[in-house]
C-alpha cells in the first residue's frame, strides 16, 4: 500500500487518528476574519497614501491579512477542525483577490494594465483584433483577455475597467477552484485539495501581480483549468463525461494559447512532462493527456505561425542574456543583481523572503526522502511525478533572480512552478505517517500537550514566513501601497497634470505618434490615444535628449519616416533618477545609471533648436512638435 | 466525480431545458441594446460569458458532473467560446462588437448542441432529447448539502453582486481629477495656436495629409470658408495609406469652415488630419461620421 493511497483511506475514514470526532468550528469566524482583513488592509492603504510611517502601514496590512490566512492554514493542518469545503476555498479566493482590487479599484495603475485597457479600447476603435500596442508591442497578438473584456463591457455598459475587474475576479475564483480540484482528484482528499490551493495561492505573484488586469491573470487560470479538466477526464468513469471533459480541456488549452505567451510555454512544458510520465508509466486512461498534448502543440503551432509571429523575437532577448549574465556572475567576471536594492520593505519581510526557498527546499527534500521508499510504485502516480518535476523548476528560477536580465522571467515563472510546489507540499502535509514521525523524534521529550502546542506553533510560523516572504518577493512598495508622487515609478507618477495634458493633446492631435519617456507614455497611450515610440539600440530616440548635437540624419529619417512628429519631456528628468532605474526601455545605455543623463541644459536647448517648437506646456511637461525635415537627409 | 441518475424534483424534457438555456443567452443580446442600467445587464452578460456554453454542454451531454468539477467545466468552456467568437469574427472580417460576439457565442452553443445530437444519433439513443432533466440543479454546481453552507454561498454571491454594483457605480462616476489650470497652449506652433498669418482675401495653399485606413475609391474635396467657396485641387492616395493634396482657399475676414468630403464604401477609420501649412489654420478639429456612407471630415479653420 502506498502513501498516496493511505491519504485516500484517511479521507474515507479508515485511519482512526485522523477520523476522530471533529470539533465543529464556526464558519462565521472565517467570514468575520475576512471582513477584518478587508478593513485593516484598506486602512493600511489609506495610511500609506497619506504618507504615514512605513512600519505603521506595513504592520496594519499584516495585522489584517495574516489572521484569516492563518485560520485557513490551521484548518488544513489540523483536519480535526473540520473538513475543507468549498466555503473555505471561496474564502481563500476572496482573501487572495481583494488586496489588489482595493489597491486601484477605479482604474489602471500597473504598467501592463495601461497597455491592456488601451488594447481593449483599440478593438472599439478599429473594430478588429491584433492592433499593435505602443506600450507592449505583442499584446495585440494575444487577444483573449481583450475580447472577453470588450464583450462584457459592450453587453453590460460598464466601463472597460469595471468589466475587466469583474472578469479578473471571476477568473481568480476559477483558478482557486481549479487547483482545489487538481489536489482533490489526484490525492482523493479534499484536505489535499485545500493544501494545494492554499500553497499555490501563497506564491509570490498570487496576491498582486496575477490579479492585475493583464493577459497573464487569465492565461494562468486557463492553464490551471486545462490541467484540472484533464485530470478529471482521466478519473472519469462515464464515456460521455470523459469525452466532454477532454474536449473542454483541449479547448481550454486553445484559449490559453490565444491569451498569453508565457502561459502557453508553461502549458506546453507541463503537459509534455505529464504526458511523457503517463506514457512511460503505461497507465490506462492516457487518451485525455495525449489529446491535450496534441491540441496544445497543434494550436500553438497554428497561433505562433499565423497571429503571433513576433512571440519568439519578443521573448528571446530575455532568455540568452540572462543565462550569460549568470555564467559571468558565477565566473566572477560579471556583476550579479542585488536582491531588494532600493527596497523600503521592512526587514522582517526581506528575511522571510530569503527563508522561503530554504523552507521549500527542505519540504522537497523531505518529500523525496519519504516517498523514496516507495519509488518502485511511481508508475501508479505518473501525474503526481510529472507535476512534482515541474515544481522543481522553482529552484533554478530562484537562481535567476540574481541576474538582471533573468529576474523578471524568474519572478513570472513562480506563478506556474508553484503548482508543482503545491503538490509536493500536499504530499508532505497529508502524508498519513507524518504525525507518527514527529512523535518519534527522541530529541524532544516534552509532555504531549506541550509538544503538540510547540509543533502547531512551529507550523504556523512556517506558514507565516511563507506568506509574508512571498508577498515581499512579489512586488515592491510602490506597487503594493499607494503613496505620494515618486518620479520614475509606474504606479505613483500618474498625476492630474499628466492626465490633463494627455487629454488635451488628444483633443488637438488625435492618435499622434510621440517620443516620450516610459512613465509619460502610459498616460499618453491611455488618455491621449497616442502611439508612443519604443526606443532601442537601433532606434535611439533618447538621443534627442542626451546629445547636445542635432539628431543624426539616420535618426531624423527614422522619426520622420515613421511619422513621429511630437516629443514630450518631463522637466524632472533633468534632476531625478527614476525609481525603477529606467527612463525609456531596459536596454537603454543609461539603465541603472547613478547620475542623471539628461542635464537641464540639454532639455532647455529644445526651445532654441530649429527642428523643434514648443506647442504646449504645463508645470512639468513640455510638448514639442518636431520639424526634423529641416535637417539634411541621410 | 460522481455519476448520478436523475434526481427527484421538478423536471422537464431535455430539449426544452436546452432551448431555455439557449434562450437565456439572447437576453444578454437584448439587453445590449441599452436602456437598462449596467449593473442589471451584468447578470445576463455574466451568464453568457461565464456559464452559457458550459451549461448547454452539460445539459446536452447529460447530468454526469457535479460540484466544483461542473463549475470548472462550465466556466472554462464559456470563457473559451467567447474568445473563439471574437477570433472568428475577426477572421470573417466582421466588426468585433459585443453584440456580434454574443451572437457568435450563441452560434457556438448551437454547434455544441448539434455535435451532441449527431453523436447521439450515431450511437442510436432514441428518446434521448425527451429524457426528463431535474430542474433543481442549482446545488449540483456547489456540491454541498445543508442550508447553512448553501446560505454562506448565497451570501457570498450577494456580496459579489453588491461588489459589482459598487464597482460599476463608482467606476462610472469617479473620474481622474483633471485640472486645466496649469495647462497653457504654447506659442510657436502655428498648427496649434491661434496665430493668423493670412490677410483677408489672401489666397493660401493648405496641404492636407490624411492618415487613413479607409478604402477610399473617390475623393471629392470642396472648401467652403463661410459662404465663400474656393477651388480645391484633388487629393492623391499614396500606397502608405496617406491622402495628400492641396487646397487653395481665399480667406475672408471671419471665421469659416473648411470641409473635406471623402466618398468611401467602407469608412473605417481616419486619423486626425495634419494640416501642414502653418499660416492658415488654428486649432483644426476633425469630425468623423463613422456610420454614414460618406466619410466626412470637417476641418475648422479660424480666420480672423
Amino acid at each position: 500500500m502506498t502513501a498516496l493511497s493511505l491519504i485516500a483511506r484517511e479521507r474515507e475514514g479508515e485511519l482512526p487518528e485522523v477520523t476522530a470526532p471533529r470539533r465543529r468550528i464556526n464558519l462565521n469566524l472565517g467570514l468575520w476574519l475576512t471582513v477584518w482583513a478587508v478593513v485593516l488592509v484598506a486602512i493600511s492603504y489609506h495610511r500609506s497614501a497619506e504618507g504615514a510611517s512605513r512600519s505603521g502601514y506595513y504592520a496594519l496590512f499584516w495585522l489584517g491579512f495574516l489572521p484569516p490566512m492563518l485560520y485557513l492554514a490551521a484548518r488544513l493542518l489540523w483536519p480535526r477542525l473540520g473538513p475543507w469545503r468549498l466555503t473555505e476555498t471561496l474564502i481563500l479566493a476572496v482573501l487572495t483577490w481583494f488586496p489588489k482590487f482595493l489597491r486601484n479599484p477605479y482604474g489602471a495603475l500597473y504598467h501592463d494594465e495601461y497597455a491592456h485597457v488601451a488594447a481593449v479600447n483599440d478593438i472599439g476603435t478599429s473594430g478588429g483584433l491584433y492592433t499593435r500596442n505602443p506600450l507592449i508591442s505583442i499584446i495585440g497578438q494575444y487577444p483573449g483577455l481583450h475580447v472577453l473584456t470588450w464583450a462584457l463591457q459592450q453587453l453590460t455598459g460598464l466601463s472597460v475597467w469595471s468589466a475587466g475587474e469583474l472578469l479578473t475576479g471571476v477568473t481568480h475564483l476559477v483558478g482557486v477552484v481549479a487547483v482545489f480540484v487538481i489536489g482533490r482528484t489526484l490525492f482523493g482528499s479534499e484536505r489535499a485539495g485545500g493544501v494545494m490551493a492554499f500553497v499555490y495561492f501563497a506564491n509570490p505573484n498570487a496576491l498582486y501581480f496575477d490579479n492585475q488586469f493583464a493577459y497573464e491573470s487569465v492565461g494562468i487560470v486557463l492553464l490551471l483549468g486545462c490541467i484540472a479538466l484533464t485530470i478529471l477526464a482521466t478519473a472519469a468513469t462515464g464515456r460521455a463525461t470523459r469525452a466532454l471533459l477532454t474536449v473542454t480541456a483541449c479547448l481550454t488549452a486553445a484559449g490559453c494559447i490565444m491569451t498569453h505567451h508565457l502561459s502557453t510555454l508553461f502549458l506546453f512544458v507541463l503537459v509534455s512532462l505529464i504526458t511523457a510520465t503517463v506514457l512511460v508509466a503505461g497507465r490506462a486512461n492516457v487518451a485525455p493527456w495525449v489529446a491535450v498534448w496534441c491540441s496544445t502543440v497543434l494550436f500553438s503551432a497554428l497561433w505562433l505561425s499565423s497571429a503571433a509571429r513576433a512571440t519568439v523575437s519578443y521573448l528571446s532577448p530575455y532568455a540568452w542574456p540572462a543565462i550569460q549574465q549568470l555564467f559571468h556572475s558565477a565566473a566572477g567576471s560579471g556583476k550579479s543583481r542585488q536582491l531588494f536594492t532600493g527596497s523600503v520593505s521592512p526587514t522582517y519581510e526581506r528575511i522571510a523572503s530569503y527563508i522561503v526557498p530554504l523552507i521549500l527546499a527542505g519540504l522537497t527534500a523531505y518529500a523525496a526522502l519519504t516517498y523514496w521508499r516507495v519509488k518502485a510504485q511511481w508508475r501508479q502516480y505518473p501525474v503526481h511525478v510529472g507535476l512534482a518535476i515541474f515544481g522543481l523548476l522553482y529552484f533554478p528560477a530562484a537562481v535567476f533572480t540574481f541576474s538582471a536580465r533573468g529576474a523578471e522571467g524568474a519572478h513570472r515563472s513562480w506563478g506556474f512552478s508553484y503548482l508543482g510546489i503545491a503538490l509536493i507540499t500536499a504530499a508532505v502535509v497529508c502524508h498519513p505517517s507524518r504525525p507518527a514521525l514527529h512523535r518519534a523524534n527522541p530529541a524532544f521529550r516534552l509532555p504531549p500537550r506541550v509538544a503538540g502546542a510547540a509543533r502547531k506553533t512551529g507550523m504556523l510560523l512556517v506558514v507565516m514566513t511563507i506568506v509574508v516572504g512571498n508577498v515581499a518577493a512579489g512586488l515592491n512598495d510602490a506597487y503594493r501601497f499607494p503613496g505620494p508622487y515618486q518620479y520614475g515609478s509606474e504606479t505613483r507618477s500618474m498625476t492630474p497634470e499628466l492626465i490633463s495634458l494627455a487629454k488635451e493633446f488628444r483633443s488637438h492631435e488625435g492618435r499622434a505618434k510621440v517620443v516620450t519617456d516610459r512613465f509619460t507614455s502610459l498616460a499618453l497611450a491611455l488618455y491621449g490615444d497616442a502611439f508612443t515610440a519604443s526606443p532601442s539600440a537601433s532606434f535611439p530616440a533618447w538621443n534627442l535628449l542626451t546629445s547636445a548635437k542635432n539628431p543624426s540624419r539616420e535618426l531624423a529619417f527614422q522619426l520622420t519616416n515613421s511619422n513621429y512628429h511630437y516629443l514630450i519631456i518631463d522637466s524632472r528628468m533633468a534632476t531625478l533618477l527614476p525609481l525603477v532605474g529606467i527612463y525609456f526601455q531596459r536596454n537603454e545605455p543609461f539603465y541603472g545609471s547613478s547620475s542623471v543623463p539628461f542635464p537641464a541644459a540639454a532639455l532647455d536647448r529644445l526651445n532654441t533648436v530649429p527642428w523643434a517648437s514648443k506647442v504646449m506646456q504645463t508645470d512639468h511637461y513640455s510638448v514639442y512638435r518636431l520639424h526634423l525635415e529641416v535637417l539634411p537627409s541621410p | 466525480m460522481t455519476e448520478t441518475t436523475t434526481e427527484r424534483g421538478l423536471s422537464a424534457p431535455r430539449w426544452l431545458v436546452v432551448l431555455g438555456a439557449l434562450g437565456l443567452s439572447l437576453v444578454a443580446v437584448a439587453f445590449s441594446y441599452g436602456g437598462l442600467p449596467g449593473w442589471l445587464a451584468v447578470v445576463p452578460a455574466g451568464y453568457l460569458a461565464f456559464a452559457a456554453p458550459g451549461v448547454i454542454a452539460g445539459l446536452s451531454v447529460g447530468p454526469h458532473l457535479r460540484g466544483v468539477a461542473l463549475l470548472l467545466m462550465t466556466v472554462a468552456l464559456s470563457l473559451v467560446t467567447v474568445v473563439l467568437a471574437g477570433v472568428l469574427l475577426d477572421l470573417l472580417s466582421i466588426r468585433v462588437t459585443g453584440r456580434a460576439i454574443a451572437l457568435m457565442d450563441l452560434g457556438l452553443q448551437l454547434v455544441i448542441v448539434a455535435g451532441v445530437a449527431g453523436w447521439k444519433l450515431r450511437v442510436a439513443a432514441p428518446g434521448y432529447w425527451a429524457e426528463p432533466i431535474d430542474l433543481t440543479i442549482g446545488h449540483r454546481f456547489t456540491g454541498i448539502a445543508g442550508w447553512w453552507p448553501r446560505g454562506v454561498i448565497a451570501g457570498l454571491s450577494v456580496l459579489v453582486l453588491i461588489g459589482s454594483v459598487v464597482i460599476a457605480v463608482r467606476g462610472q462616476h469617479r473620474q481622474p481629477g483633471v485640472t486645466f489650470s496649469t495647462l497653457q497652449i504654447g506659442k510657436g506652433d502655428p498648427a496649434l495656436t491661434g496665430e493668423l498669418a493670412m490677410h483677408p482675401l489672401q489666397r493660401a495653399n493648405v496641404t492636407l495629409e490624411l492618415d487613413t485606413q479607409a478604402d477610399v475609391r473617390t475623393a471629392e474635396v470642396s472648401a467652403t470658408v463661410d459662404s465663400v467657396a474656393g477651388p480645391v485641387v484633388e487629393l492623391h492616395s499614396l500606397s502608405t495609406g496617406q491622402l495628400v493634396g492641396t487646397a487653395q482657399i481665399t480667406a475672408p475676414a471671419r471665421v469659416g469652415r473648411f470641409q473635406v468630403v471623402l466618398s468611401t464604401p467602407n469608412p473605417t477609420y481616419v486619423a486626425s488630419p495634419q494640416i501642414t501649412d502653418p499660416a492658415t489654420v488654428t486649432g483644426p478639429e476633425a469630425e468623423q461620421v463613422d456610420s454614414a456612407p460618406l466619410l466626412q471630415l470637417v476641418i475648422w479653420v479660424n480666420v480672423t
